[in-house]
């Protein structure tokens, strides 16, 4: 199953990377909320397992298996209306044991997987049926997991199924359609918003809003990260993780720029960087056109969470639950994130392959 | 693999990544740098509006670990209204401790935080009854110092004051600021933008740690017995202000460091900052015929004089250029010994014209003028000298004797030690050690030789000439009985900033000498400026002989007492006759006399006992302390035709 000659094209660096991420992500936990970084370490030694069980089967097998996937997460987010763990006014979790286990990230990427596996196959033009049926594909797991609800997470569906859906070649005119409706039906989605979604929404226009409630992380970030100035306070030296929520989850982006400054975000954004790109490159160079697809499914799965994340924490897009990858607290999205890496070094390593 | 057009929809994709990642670097540069002055200010502002606990500062102790300065512990209540079930009824209690009204008190009480300060420091006695029982759930009393001074003005500008704040303003309170300080602890409640609570409602104290304790070189005794005799002298002589100093001149230590006008301690927002200034570092006079012991120290350590040259004083008026010196006598011929002792100008301007002005300059920088002495306390100056190649032709008959120089108090006191110190400069210093309030010791301070400015030999013959001025020189009301004592007066007519001459009715009156002459214990400076002036001989003068050096002699007598030095000259039965009503008395009396015929030793006598034998031989009492008698002055044998008065100083045990 394994050949010995497929390390020959191990992608070393984009490991190494990875793992300074996780590293940056641990000690950064450490210096917000002590205790948690123990089970971060933990989550990290899962993700590296899950990893090398992604890259050692090959990803056209992957793919072959994406249709089980996707309806095994599916029934995951549907067994969470009947055992979820309720926190933060959403069930989000099953209770696993000593971990709580999120199985929106999971969706991510078995979803991912089933597009590509379902656009892969499809050479040429995209008809409309094919357009019609990825809508569904993404449909699923979007309306379970807004009624969780958590929209945030929802909504991360649309970039990632517009941005695949239009690498793979939809027409521009369904796309636009789309677009379309989706803008039409906004005002109506109004109706069906939880009220903590409209005022999430109604405060990232106007944090001073409601400086208590939705626009408070908001404004405590920016603190957080404006405090840090330009060399940062240091390692350990942060003050406002006790008045920022979410300061290793959500928000640890804004624990880490309070320590380490404008210096130390742009260096992470650099990282993030080199690994975005370095994802790209596997999509240009992949053997087939599965595997470029997939490697860019990967590459838009990891930028658009570093983007709306950071976005977030810097108050420039409206505050959602999206975990900046590898760095934020929390097993299962760490895990996943860990297996978009298997999945790319997976696809790079057997490029030249045939 | 890609075919064509997708390679270009992926070069789009990229183009937005970029133009992302480019925007969120502009954010960050925008929140980090633009913004983040405000940023950070309102990050603090989220810390400061959780409680600040004072340290206690630590204590300033005399060298006999006698307290100056503490902090006493005040105490503040605060309530967690959060945890408080029976409002009403607290409101109702605390009302009658903390007299105010019980709705004031409801109203602090219902607010929806989990902290709320009721009261600011009240003392202990009010925050002992708040403990009783009933009242104590959800309502907390912390500790929060106050500075106080219990010597009230004693030692003012040395000591210094911290503010209300705690932070130290002036003196060792401000200089040693960093030791004497502590680190401030901290109440901590979670507390969100609208300053309501927003996570679990914790809240936790980080304790403050105290500031170290000082102990000071300076003696509280001296200390008092100088601003005792200091004020006197200011009250009676309507002075403008007064300074006095006194040193250890071996080792360089201050054992008291006055200035009049003074102020209290515990109150020292209520008075001006003339009043708090510290003269003594502070302030620039010219120091007069004070400084003529530089001159003569220079001309002996040059070699330019012997004892019995002899210098044609002019009968008391000498020209140089269009100025014309003057003596208070109509001197002829003196001797050296005797320009010195009788203080003359013209003797000593001649004296200076051997010795040139680049070596006169020499050694007064030598002697530490025109430079900081760097004692360690803040706010001084360097005094003006004024090089040789800037002096005029008139300077020559002006530096010598104390004219266009100006100087501090402390650089005058430093320089005499010098010569008192067998020759070399000690550094002045007020802080013996800083100690943690454990009793580790953090830091320990010695004496700070700072160079050799004359040989020993040039200092011996320096203070015999100077013992002379004591005996039958200018400053015969220094004497101490029992003691030799070496000094030199200064009386300096002050510049009339109008006429730009000299004036004849303000002047600054001074005297500095040490005691015992040949292995001194004490060097003390007095310095009354603008004295209102004595009746002499028809005249109202102002001379540091008649005003300065009787300072000197009280604080040195009670001084020496205090310290228990053993009077030299005058073992039992013998014993120096002194006339102290003279200026310019010429005779020393020696005479034997029986142990008996002179003051009783009253050593080891309860206080009733001595009040009897004082009664006997009809001598005004002057008691000081309780219990046992342990010291007097005048000492055992003493003359008693020179007595009034005996000082008797009492301990326990």
């Amino acid at each position: 199953m394994f050949d010995r000659r497929l390390l020959k094209n191990f992608d070393w660096p984009l490991v190494a990377i990875t793992l300074i991420l996780c590293l940056i992500g641990i000690l950064t936990i450490y210096s917000a909320a002590k205790p948690y970084h123990l089970k971060q370490f933990a989550s990290l030694g899962l993700g590296l397992f899950a990893l090398i069980i992604v890259f050692s089967i090959d990803y056209h097998r992957w793919t072959r298996w994406a249709f089980p996937l996707y309806l095994g997460s599916l029934f995951l987010l549907l067994s969470l209306f009947f055992f979820g763990h309720w926190a933060l006014g959403a069930r989000r979790w099953l209770p696993l044991g000593p971990f709580n286990f999120q199985p929106s990230e999971v969706t991510k990427i078995t979803t991912i997987l089933l597009l590509v596996r379902f656009l892969g196959g499809k050479e040429g033009e995209i008809l409309w049926p094919d357009f019609i049926i990825s809508l569904i594909v993404l449909a699923f797991p979007f309306l379970l997991i807004s009624l969780q609800p958590d929209l945030g997470t929802a909504l991360l569906f649309l970039p990632l199924g517009l941005l695949i859906l239009y690498l793979a070649g939809a027409r521009i005119r369904h796309l636009s359609l789309l677009t379309g409706f989706l803008l039409l039906a906004s005002p109506l989605a109004r109706l069906l918003l939880h009220d903590y979604q409209k005022r999430r929404i109604l405060t990232f226009l106007n944090p001073a809003r409601d400086p208590l409630g939705a626009g408070y992380n908001v404004i405590q970030s920016k603190i957080a990260i404006g405090s840090g100035r330009f060399l940062g306070k240091g390692f350990l030296k942060g003050t406002q993780s006790s008045f920022l929520p979410g300061h290793h989850t959500d928000f640890i982006f804004s624990s880490f720029a309070e320590e380490w400054g404008l210096l130390g975000s742009l260096l992470l954004l650099g990282i993030y960087l080199f690994l975005i790109i370095r994802a790209i490159e596997i999509s240009l160079h992949a053997k087939d056109r599965l595997g470029s697809l997939l490697a860019a499914g990967m590459a838009i799965f990891l930028a658009s969470q570093v983007i709306i994340n950071i976005g977030m924490a810097t108050g420039i897009l409206p505050a959602t639950g999206i975990p900046l990858p590898f760095l934020s607290y929390g097993g299962s999205h760490l895990v996943m994130d860990l297996v978009s890496i298997g999945f790319l070094l997976n696809i790079r390593m057997r490029r030249f392959m045939f | 693999m890609f075919e064509k057009g997708q390679r270009v929809r992926a070069s789009l994709i990229l183009f937005f990544l970029f133009t992302f990642l480019f925007t969120l670097t502009l954010r960050l540069a925008y929140l980090q740098i633009v913004r983040s002055p405000e940023l950070e200010e309102k990050a603090r502002s989220q810390w400061r509006r959780t409680i600040k606990i004072e340290p206690q500062r630590g204590i300033i102790y005399d060298r006999r670990m006698r307290k100056l300065a503490i902090s006493l512990p005040l105490y503040s209540l605060y309530a967690r209204p959060k945890e408080i079930e029976n409002k009403e009824e607290i409101a109702e209690k605390l009302s009658l401790i903390l007299e105010k009204d019980p709705p004031q008190i409801l109203e602090k009480l219902n607010k929806e935080k989990n902290f709320a300060w009721l009261a600011r420091k009240m003392p202990r006695d009010l925050a002992e009854r708040i403990r009783e029982p009933g009242i104590s759930n959800g309502v907390g009393l912390t500790e929060e110092p106050k500075r106080l001074y219990p010597k009230g003005d004693l030692a003012c500008h040395l000591l210094g004051f911290a503010g209300i704040d705690d932070q130290g303003l002036e003196g060792i309170e401000l200089s040693y600021n960093r030791y004497i300080k502590g680190t401030p602890g901290w109440l901590l409640s979670t507390r969100d933008a609208r300053g309501r609570n927003v996570l679990s409602g914790e809240y936790r104290l980080y304790p403050p740690s105290g500031g170290y304790d000082i102990i000071l070189t300076m003696d509280e005794s001296i200390q008092y017995i100088a601003e005792k005799e200091l004020e006197r002298i200011y009250e009676e002589q309507e002075a403008k202000s007064a300074t006095i100093i006194v040193m250890d001149p071996k080792t360089g230590e201050i054992l008291a460091l006055a200035n009049r006008p003074s102020y209290d301690l515990d109150r020292f927002g209520d008075y001006p900052p003339d009043m708090r200034r510290n003269r003594a570092i502070t302030d620039l006079f010219e120091p007069g015929s004070a400084l003529k012991f530089v001159t003569a120290a220079a001309a002996l350590a040059e070699n330019v004089v012997e004892y019995e040259d002899r210098f044609y004083c002019e009968k008391g008026s000498f020209r140089v250029l269009d100025h014309v010196v003057h003596d208070v006598k109509k001197y002829e011929w003196l001797t050296f010994p005797e320009v010195i002792e009788k203080s003359s100008n013209i003797g000593t301007i001649k004296l200076a014209q051997e010795l040139g002005p680049l070596k006169l300059y020499e050694y007064l920088r030598s002697f530490g003028f025109g430079s900081l002495t760097g004692i360690d306390l803040p706010g001084e100056v360097s005094g003006v000298l004024r090089k040789p190649s800037k002096w005029s032709g008139l300077s020559m008959a002006a530096v010598p004797i104390g004219q266009e120089i100006s100087v501090t108090a402390i650089q005058l006191a430093t320089a005499a030690s010098a010569v008192a110190n067998g020759g070399v400069l000690m550094g002045p210093w007020v802080v013996r050690a800083i100690v943690s309030q454990d009793g580790r010791v953090i830091k320990e301070f010695g004496p700070l030789p700072i160079r050799r400015v004359i040989s020993q030999e040039t200092a011996s013959r320096l203070t015999d000439i100077l013992k002379g001025v004591v005996v039958k020189g200018t400053g015969t009301n220094a004497r101490v009985p029992g003691y030799e004592v070496a000094g030199k007066t200064g009386t300096a007519q002050k510049m009339d900033p109008k006429t730009g001459r000299y004036s004849q009715d303000k002047a600054v009156a001074s005297f500095l000498g040490w005691v015992p002459a040949d292995d001194p214990r004490i060097l003390i400076l007095v310095v009354v400026d603008e004295p209102k002036g004595l009746t002499l001989e028809g005249r109202m003068v102002h001379y540091g002989g008649l005003i300065a050096a009787p300072v000197f002699r009280e604080v040195a007598q009670r001084t020496l007492c205090y310290l228990n030095v053993p009077p030299e000259k005058c073992p039992r039965g013998e014993v120096i006759r002194v006339e102290i009503s003279n200026l310019e008395p010429e005779v020393i009396e020696r005479k034997e006399l029986e142990r008996e015929e002179g003051m009783p030793e009253l050593k080891g006598k309860s206080m009733r006992e001595v009040l009897r034998i004082l009664n006997d031989y009809d001598l005004r009492p002057n008691f000081i302390g309780s219990g046992w008698a342990v010291g007097q002055n005048p000492f055992p044998g003493a003359p008693l035709e020179e007595v009034r008065g005996c000082t008797v100083w009492f301990a326990s045990q």
